[in-house]
């Protein structure tokens, strides 16, 4: 018979548990494919905002004027090539509204970020303009027709002007036409220094703006047909344009660095895909181990026939891997069928279109997952099971399941370990997770194995139906322990999934929600900080925060310089990158420095202590508190003595703690914070920043400040804040999703663990019935086990899932834990309930067969 | 005898002389030593984006040294720096002694279009407490770009040749004559000189210094 032939034979001949084994899968996968398929649909989301912000695909820009010869390589590009393009250039100038007072007073000037676009601009996204609406791609043809201007709501606030009025830019007079109250190329850019204008490139020559000396941005922005890669097209364009000066930026590499904002979340996301997974591996594990335990015979038979174990092993790997295959097959049909259901209800439910999508890079990798898993954890049951003797046949009780040792599934612990550092993207996620839960299993083994201890010595005080089931927990240790650790893992994850979705959205959205500020001000001087504060009470303004700044240079750490070199005429290869550019000026630009006798709220202390008292430098160093990321970053350690050059004066620190910040917090933090006592008499500046109550607050500040303090700077962030919460809300709305998905899976993996536990032990039941114990008393006892077992799994799983939360929170992302007993002792209770009410009418089922065999 | 007298006299004399000019020679060297020279500007002082040590007040000393003049240099750049921050920024160098303030502040007014009467005030401000403290003031001109409209422009190089003629003090009028506008003189972002471009600034300000020390 051919090997495929008698494959199928023995595949057809096993169709119970080719179905359960496909059910069970395909729950685990269409958790991961759903987990996957939000995690690429939140990446596409952000590519495509990332469009939004270049306003294009693709974009060339440089900040000096580009000369003919590069201009005519560029056109010539991109028109033989057929791509449509535009040109965006973007300069600081004064802007002035027209004087139309006879008393010729003078007119009041304010610095503007202009954007001069030609008519083919935007590809991709838009502004928001008052009273007119959103006006995307292919809407702006009103500023190219005649001398228009759209521009900030701030600036005109700024000039107290209005549609209609006249506007002075450079040498020319444009009309107001448009009000910008949202600009969706801004976002996530930072901030700007000044208010932005959009005018039409067709008027720029008559501005007289840009000449020789002129600063400005000069973009070719470039849309690219949908099957073109942009990667190619970008070295293409590398190989024309050779001057690094000049950035040709993919709409990808900015979506990388909002992603990187965004990353903790994608993180964690990754973390409870693992999660889902392996609650599913669970399941499958006990439904195979049935299965093997009911299939030992067979596999005697076959061997007695002449087949060869390697032979045998052969064809029940084939069997595992088309298995797998048929689950990630039914799992992924359905998600394609349900998802475009299920989107609509889920984005409704969150107020936020939720994005779902799914490639075919995702399903391999899903596939490649799913196999990796089933192969590791269950081939080494197949190769236990294959080992039976073949005398097996002529025995008259079922055969028993050969014990596997421990060292079998050493590759599946690897494989674990490597997902989920692969899953979170850091080995510190992964290690610390993975070596938590080991943790866990050893501590849950001591308990388990005193408490069945306490349990075997003491159950002769109980009663008939606690000492049966006390004693069956006790005498088939392995067994019950194996049930206990499986519903243990499955308890715990859970709770630790609700736990840290509720610390989660507390960090993310609910916690800053009243306190993160609206503007921000910055450039105070020392001599204006009294009349400020004056004006602060005076309008009875919430001032947030009010931080001095010094600007300092970091010289030495523990005596050895820091600074790098650059060598005259090494400029043009140092500075390779915007990235390394930007990562060259934090460099060597300096640092900034503030002091503090308390920390702020969105501060706190996680290794050494912070000082806050008056230090006096002639008798030792001032104290030093860095931010921890910053630390690592100049490579500072607690005790290292830090050098300054604070305005041409050296002054010495020493490091006695590290903070963590909540940057999501958007309060002026600073990296070094030095003892008060030292930094009072340098030249500073002060940063503050306001939380209004309304939106005439908002206009009056702005008012105020422009009339008492023309030189300070002041931004509205609260548009920024905005925007960045609501993809921080839609990520939180998406992670309760998922863990309400988390623990579907692990009830229905309960249920299969505690079913096969239950069928393992049918022969006792009969037992227990032929020696003459009633069918009502039968069940009592396994219910009382079980329940036993499930009160013993429900408050340690409360204790573990929470330390865990806590453990990742703090490790991992440096923020208080936010118990949420209120929701996650509910949902453990029903969990728990639910599936003691499901093993309850299992066990009725069972006992009602009463056979033996 | 008298010729002896006078052999020996003459002898003593050039000696006392010798020994006198020697002692002149460490008494002015010392002098020199002594001129201690702010610069108190923003990142065009700092060096933004460059190791502090090539930037041009860096250079400036480097070169006055290498023309014998004992000069230690103390560069109080600061990136971002209006010259709202003047003042208190040289009250606190005024803690040690200062010969020489080489003011190079505005560019930040200007660049963030801030009123320039303020600034006016200010750098007069500067200037005149500086010279109560009877430090000697250069002034450091700057001017800016043309995208920032005509008038603002033509206000801004105005007000420098305006402040030097009413403080009288030295003036030069573009620090950043033959390295503005310049690529290849400019970080990429076309504003802030590249090492070469603090060179040929600090070969400008060296000889303005020189002349005026």
């Amino acid at each position: 018979m051919s090997f495929l032939r008698f494959f199928w034979r023995d595949f057809k001949s096993d169709k119970s548990f080719n179905w359960f084994f496909i059910l069970c899968a395909s729950l685990g996968i269409i958790g991961l494919l759903l987990v996957e398929s939000f995690k690429i649909g939140v990446e596409e989301k952000i590519a495509k905002n990332a469009k939004n912000f270049i306003a294009s695909d693709l974009a060339v820009s440089t900040r000096r004027a580009l000369d003919q010869n590069e201009i005519n390589k560029i056109l010539n590009y991109l028109e033989t090539n057929k791509f449509t393009y535009a040109k965006w250039i973007e300069t600081y100038s004064l802007v002035t509204k027209k004087n139309t007072d006879n008393n010729k007073t003078e007119a009041f000037s304010k610095l503007a970020d202009l954007n001069f676009v030609t008519p083919e601009f935007p590809f991709y996204g838009g502004v928001v303009l008052q009273d007119v609406g959103r006006k995307g791609p292919g809407t702006w043809q009103d500023l190219h027709t005649k001398p228009t201007v759209w521009m900030s709501r701030d600036l005109s606030w700024e000039l107290d002007i209005k549609i209609g009025d006249e506007l002075k830019v450079g040498e020319l007079y444009f009309v107001v036409g448009g009000i910008i109250t949202e600009d969706q190329f801004s976002s996530f850019r930072g901030f700007n220094l000044a208010p932005k204008i959009f005018l039409s490139h067709n008027f720029l020559p008559q501005t007289d703006l840009i000449k020789f000396g002129s600063t400005a941005t000069f973009s070719y922005t470039i849309k690219l047909p949908e099957n073109v890669e942009v990667k190619k097209i970008q070295s293409e364009l590398r190989e024309i344009i050779t001057d690094k000066s000049v950035k040709i930026t993919g709409a990808e590499q900015a979506s990388e660095q909002i992603a990187r904002s965004l990353n903790l979340l994608s993180d964690y996301l990754g973390l409870i895909t693992l999660l889902t997974y392996l609650l599913s591996l669970v399941g499958l594990y006990y439904f195979t181990q049935y299965f093997l335990s009911k299939k030992l015979k067979t596999f005697s038979i076959y061997k007695a026939m002449g087949l060869k174990t390697s032979a045998l092993f052969k064809f029940n790997f084939l069997h595992l891997i088309v298995l797998t295959i048929s689950s990630v097959v039914v799992s992924t049909s359905l998600v394609v069928v349900f998802l475009p259901m299920i989107k609509g209800y889920f984005s409704q439910l969150v107020g936020e279109e939720l994005l779902f999508s799914l490639n075919t890079k995702a399903i391999a990798r899903i596939l490649s997952l799913s196999l990796g898993g089933s192969l590791l954890a269950l081939g080494p049951l197949f190769w236990g099971a294959l080992q039976t003797p073949v005398a097996t046949i002529f025995q008259d009780l079922p055969a028993e399941l050969k014990r596997i040792k421990f060292y079998f599934f050493l590759p599946l612990l690897v494989y674990v370990i490597f997902l989920a550092i692969f899953l979170s993207n850091s080995f510190k996620v992964g290690l610390l997770f993975i070596s938590a839960l080991v943790i866990i299993v050893l501590i849950a083994g001591i308990i388990f194995k005193t408490f069945t201890l306490f349990l075997d010595r003491f159950s002769g005080h109980f009663d008939f139906i606690n000492k049966q089931a006390a004693r069956t927990l006790s005498r088939y240790f392995t067994s019950s322990f194996t049930i206990f650790i499986c519903l243990l893992l499955g308890m715990t994850l859970t709770t630790f999934i609700f736990q840290l979705e509720g610390s989660l959205r507390q960090e993310f959205t609910q916690t800053y929600g009243d306190r993160r500020p609206d503007l921000f001000l910055f450039d105070l001087q020392d001599t204006q900080a009294q009349k400020f504060e004056s004006l602060v009470l005076e309008q009875k303004w919430n001032r947030t925060t009010f931080s001095p700044m010094i600007r300092g240079r970091l010289l030495k750490i523990n005596g050895i310089p820091v600074q790098k070199r650059e060598e005259p005429g090494e400029t043009q290869t140092t500075f390779e990158t915007r990235e390394d550019q930007n990562s060259e000026r934090m460099r060597n630009r300096g640092v900034n420095l503030s002091y503090r006798s308390t920390l702020s709220w969105s501060e706190s202390i996680v290794e050494g202590k912070f000082n806050g008292e008056i230090c006096d430098i002639r008798i030792n160093p001032c104290e030093i508190s860095l931010e921890k990321s910053y630390a690592g970053r100049i490579g500072a350690n607690i005790g290292d003595q830090l050098l300054f050059d604070i305005s041409g004066i050296e002054i010495q620190g020493v490091v006695s703690s590290f903070r963590s910040v909540k940057w999501a917090s958007f309060e002026p933090n600073f990296f070094i914070l030095f003892q008060p006592g030292v930094l009072e008499e340098a030249p500073k500046t002060f940063l503050s920043s306001i939380k209004v109550k309304s939106f005439e607050e908002k206009r009056a500040v702005f008012s105020k400040m422009a009339q008492n303090f023309p030189s300070v700077s002041l931004i509205e962030v609260s548009e920024l804040v905005r925007k960045i919460t609501t993809v921080f809300d839609l990520m939180a709305s998406a992670i309760k999703f998922i863990s309400f998905l988390s623990l579907f899976v692990a009830l229905v993996v309960l249920v299969a663990v505690s079913f096969n536990h239950l069928n393992l032990r049918r022969r006792e039941m009969g037992l227990f019935y032929m020696l003459g114990l009633k069918s009502d008393l039968i069940k009592s006892i396994y219910s009382r086990e079980f329940s036993i077992l499930i009160s013993l799994c429900f408050v340690l799983a409360l204790i573990f899932g929470s330390g865990l939360t806590a453990l990742i929170m703090n490790v991992i992302f440096s923020s208080e834990t936010v118990f949420k007993f209120s929701t996650v002792v509910p949902v453990i209770f029903a969990l728990s309930l639910t599936l003691y009410f499901i093993v309850a009418l299992r066990v009725k089922n069972l006992v009602k067969l009463k056979n033996l065999f | 005898m008298l010729s002896n007298f006078l052999k020996t006299s003459y002898s003593d004399f050039f000696k006392t002389i010798i020994i006198l000019g020697l002692l002149a020679g460490v008494f002015l060297n010392e002098s020199i030593a002594q001129t201690q020279i702010l610069f108190l500007g923003d990142s065009l002082s700092e060096g933004q984006g460059l190791d502090e040590e090539l930037s041009f007040p860096r250079l400036v000393e480097r070169n006055l040294k290498s023309k014998n003049f004992n000069v230690a240099v103390t560069n109080g750049g600061v990136s971002g720096s209006t010259s709202a921050s003047g003042v208190t920024r040289l009250k606190w160098h005024l803690k040690k002694k200062i010969d020489v303030l080489v003011l190079e502040l505005g560019a930040n007014d200007g660049l963030r279009g801030l009123k320039l009467e303020e600034t006016q005030k200010n750098l007069i401000e500067i200037i005149k407490h500086a010279k109560e403290k009877k430090v000697k003031v250069l002034l450091l001109g700057l001017l800016m770009p043309p995208n920032y409209g005509k008038k603002y422009v033509d206000d801004f190089e105005k007000m420098y040749s305006t402040i030097a003629k009413s403080e009288k003090v030295p003036f030069l009028p573009f620090v950043l004559n033959d390295v503005a506008g310049k690529s290849e003189l400019n970080l990429p972002d076309g504003i802030h000189p590249n090492a070469k471009g603090h060179e040929i600034v600090a070969k400008t300000v060296t000889n303005f210094v020189e002349k005026n020390l």
